[in-house]
């Protein structure tokens, strides 16, 4: 691998990656209380948007907002939620600006796209059908404005430098339409979306996708990843780095169930809950295989390999608390099943609904699976950073870096 | 219907039917909060998901639950004090929110505010009242050969037949308690261990007596194995046929599908309605209404197969199946 180091200004790529820890170190208590709101279901505690009762959300009343505990909640989740994307904006400005990976200035493109969005899915969330009637439809505007700006700079700093002006201005036009296309696609698609719990099952997979991000900044930021420590020789690279990445996908899937499992509808014919809770539990059992086989063959094949071992290791140690909180949150919202209580142990327990219990195991199981996600996440762009099949070192030797990225993945996808 | 009682979102009530409105409003309707910290929109927060928007029984969780959530609509409550014929007591409502039904998917929601459960307990009222109306319009359609929409006569006969007799029935237990409560006798004292042996001994007896036949269902040492093993409450027994063909036909008529229910294991001394001796009492004078679960005390007009003092003993006797005192 050249050593990426020259190529990019060391000192900012330190700044960006303490951005990026502030950035995962402040998202994970934002999915901690929004796991509380809808817990609480006090999403519709405060009815307005982006308003707060009426007041301007920065200026609502310190006394009124720490005195209802919904309140609470729900005001405090859109303030830390614009902390948030505070962050993502300096985070993507130095990525944008310093550093010099492409892969960086798209994961900055969509962390700020996905910030964005994430926003306005809570806030439609909440607003619902009455969205033609507020000003939301109308406020929005300067936010898609500055996304489509976004994308604009992201395309044209793509652009190679020393072309000609006639291409130059092409590709500024090609970028301009695709970013105002962009802006109309996203607001009209939301527009037309007008299902609450559609929209908060979006708004509670989003959230997750966009923890994992974090992660991978932090992860491709740190100096380790960015300096030349040398990737570890392995015929099973291949495989460990697909099982990683199974085992994130399979992670994330699960939580799309999770989220279908807290927002069924009232009205929703009883089966799909059935079918939601079997497919968790299904998945559930997938992902322990695959993170077992994952250790195993870390152990294995890439025993010099201390990081991303850790990575595998917490992954496990977390998934382990994740099923734990899961079964615990079963107990506590459901009550034991019949079947266990008949065969094995009688156990009288009632069911209190919002008991301190309850509240905490739900919530965690929420919080765990998004750490499980961005842990698996940051476990699998380390195997691929630090692994490497021996052919593709040989091509490095041979004809150079460029090609040697080139050929193993075409043979991968044939 | 919607002329006498609304929308889910925008509940009505006839004049005369002694029910709350502003309490049932509150419950009724979307999910919402107010800048002063109350709520509306209760029942479709913390029930709606198990018993479904109109109170059917058929939330979207509905079939995780052994028994189901209950359908309101019958105007059917297991766990009253009031006698087998007699409409439950608002606070025996209140009583189940607040302590949920153990051992069943029913919570607790002891951490409500006295208001809300009010309010939750006026709208489960308005839900049944609204659910047994229908089931009299649906007869008086397919009995009588009445036609859709309704006359002005008919009309009032089911204003003055269904909704206000509903009505009234729920009236009636509030206004005279006295006639309608079971009086639960102060439990015998057991002074030594001997007296608490002759006790338990007689209740195994009476347990155990053909008049009793309790452990036809629950079963000769209480293990809730007894022969009647096909036994079904009053809201799953439409969907048996005669026939596992004409079951399966009938199904389909039916969101949830046909649920056992189980006689009580009394060994796990997790009791639905409650588990203190007062509770038990209860439950064996007056029955588990709507399930075969038959009320064993003295009923207005029936001496019932036990006394007030045969039923102390067999209380103590089941108390000492699950280790209890
Ligand atoms: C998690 C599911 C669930 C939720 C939520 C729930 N219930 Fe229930 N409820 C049940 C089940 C299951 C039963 C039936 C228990 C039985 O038959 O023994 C039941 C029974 C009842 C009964 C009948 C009690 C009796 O004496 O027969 C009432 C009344 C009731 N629920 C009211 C409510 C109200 C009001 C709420 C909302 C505040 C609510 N429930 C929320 C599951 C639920
Ligand atoms: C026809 C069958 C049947 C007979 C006869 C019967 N039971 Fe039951 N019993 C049931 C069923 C079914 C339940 C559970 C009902 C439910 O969960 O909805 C039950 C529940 C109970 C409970 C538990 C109440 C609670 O709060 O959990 C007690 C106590 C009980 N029965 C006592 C008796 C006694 C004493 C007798 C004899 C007088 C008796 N039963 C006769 C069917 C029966």
């Amino acid at each position: 691998m050249p050593n990426r180091s020259n190529s990019t200004s060391p000192i900012a790529i330190r700044a960006a990656h303490y951005a990026a820890w502030l950035l995962a170190c402040a998202t994970f208590p934002l999915i901690w209380m929004g796991g509380l709101v809808t817990t609480y279901s006090a999403g519709m505690a405060v009815p307005d948007w982006p308003r707060t009762h009426g007041d301007n959300m920065f200026l609502y009343p310190l006394g009124s907002w720490l005195t209802v505990w919904d309140v609470f909640l729900e005001h405090g989740h859109r303030l830390l939620g614009s902390l948030v994307g505070l962050v993502t904006i300096a985070l993507a400005a130095l990525l944008w600006f310093r550093d010099k990976r492409p892969a960086m200035w798209w994961l900055a493109g969509v962390a700020l796209v996905g910030v964005c969005l994430q926003g306005v899915l809570g806030g439609l969330r909440v607003v619902g059908s009455k969205i033609f009637e507020t000003e939301i439809f109308w406020t929005p505007a300067p936010v898609f404005l500055s996304v489509a700006a976004a994308l604009l700079v992201l395309t044209v700093q793509a652009v190679p430098a020393g072309q000609s002006g006639r291409r130059q201005l092409r590709v500024w036009l090609r970028a301009a339409v695709v970013s105002v296309l962009f802006g109309a696609l996203a607001w009209f698609g939301i527009a037309a979306v007008e299902d609450r719990l559609f929209l908060a099952k979006v708004h509670g997979c989003t959230a997750p996708m966009f923890f994992a991000l974090a992660a991978s900044a932090v992860a491709a930021t740190s100096s380790r990843w960015v300096g030349d420590s040398p990737p570890t020789e392995t015929p099973r690279a291949r495989r460990i780095q697909c099982l990683t990445s199974l085992g994130a996908a399979a992670i994330y899937v699960q939580i799309v169930l999770g989220a279908n499992l807290r927002h069924v509808a009232p009205d929703a014919a009883p089966w799909w809950f059935t079918l939601w809770v079997w497919l968790h539990v299904i998945v559930a059992c997938g992902i322990v295989l695959l993170i077992v086989w994952q250790y195993l063959a870390a152990r294995r094949h890439a025993g010099d390999q201390p990081v991303l071992q850790r990575r595998i290791s917490l992954m496990a140690g977390l998934f382990s608390l994740q099923l734990a909180l899961g079964i615990t949150t079963w107990i506590t919202n459901y009550g034991w099943p019949l079947w266990f209580t008949q065969n094995f142990v009688a156990v009288e327990y009632t069911v209190v609904a919002e008991s301190f219990w309850q509240v905490l195991s739900t919530t965690a199981h929420v919080g765990v699976g998004s750490l499980c996600l961005a842990t698996a996440t940051s476990a699998a762009l380390w195997s691929k950073r630090l692994l490497i099949p021996p052919s593709k070192v040989l091509g490095v030797e041979k004809d150079g870096a460029k090609k040697a990225q080139a050929t193993p993945r075409k043979r991968h996808r044939k | 219907m919607e002329e006498f009682f609304g929308t889910p979102d925008e509940p009505r009530l006839p004049d005369g039917t002694g029910l709350n409105l502003k309490l049932i409003e509150t419950a009724a309707g979307p999910v919402a909060g107010n800048a002063d910290g109350t709520e509306q929109g209760l029942f479709r927060q913390h029930c709606a998901a198990c018993h479904g928007i109109t109170g059917d029984g058929a939330g979207a969780m509905a079939t995780t639950f052994d028994p189901y959530p209950r359908d309101f609509r019958r105007g059917t409550f297991k766990y009253t004090t009031t006698r087998a014929d007699a409409k439950p007591l608002r606070s025996d409502l209140r009583r189940t929110l607040l302590r949920g039904i153990p051992g069943t998917g029913m919570p607790s929601f002891a951490e409500l505010p006295p208001e809300q459960l009010d309010a939750l307990v006026e709208y489960v009222i308005y839900l049944s009242l609204r659910g047994e109306t229908e089931q009299y319009l649906v007869q008086l359609v397919v009995d009588e050969g009445e036609y859709l929409p309704l006359g002005v006569d008919a009309k009032e006969m089911v204003l003055e037949d269904a909704v206000l007799w509903v009505a009234e029935q729920w009236a009636v237990v509030e206004q005279n308690p006295q006639e309608y409560v079971v009086p639960v006798p102060p439990r015998p004292v057991c002074g030594s261990d001997a007296e608490r042996a002759a006790s338990i001994a007689r209740g195994k007896e009476l347990y155990a007596s053909k008049d009793a036949q309790c452990a036809q269902c629950h079963g000769p040492t209480g293990a809730g194995d007894g022969e009647d093993e096909r036994i079904y409450d009053d809201w799953n027994k439409p969907k048996k046929g005669v026939t596992p063909e004409q079951t399966a036909k009938l199904a389909r008529l039916y969101t949830l599908p046909l649920q056992r229910l189980r006689a009580r294991d009394f060994r796990d001394g997790a009791f639905h309605g409650g588990s203190s001796p007062e509770d038990l009492y209860r439950r064996i004078h007056i029955g588990i209404k709507g399930t075969p679960m038959p009320a064993a005390g003295p009923q207005p007009g029936a001496k019932g197969v036990f006394t007030p003092e045969d039923i102390w003993d067999v209380v103590n006797y089941i108390l000492s199946l699950s280790g209890e005192k």
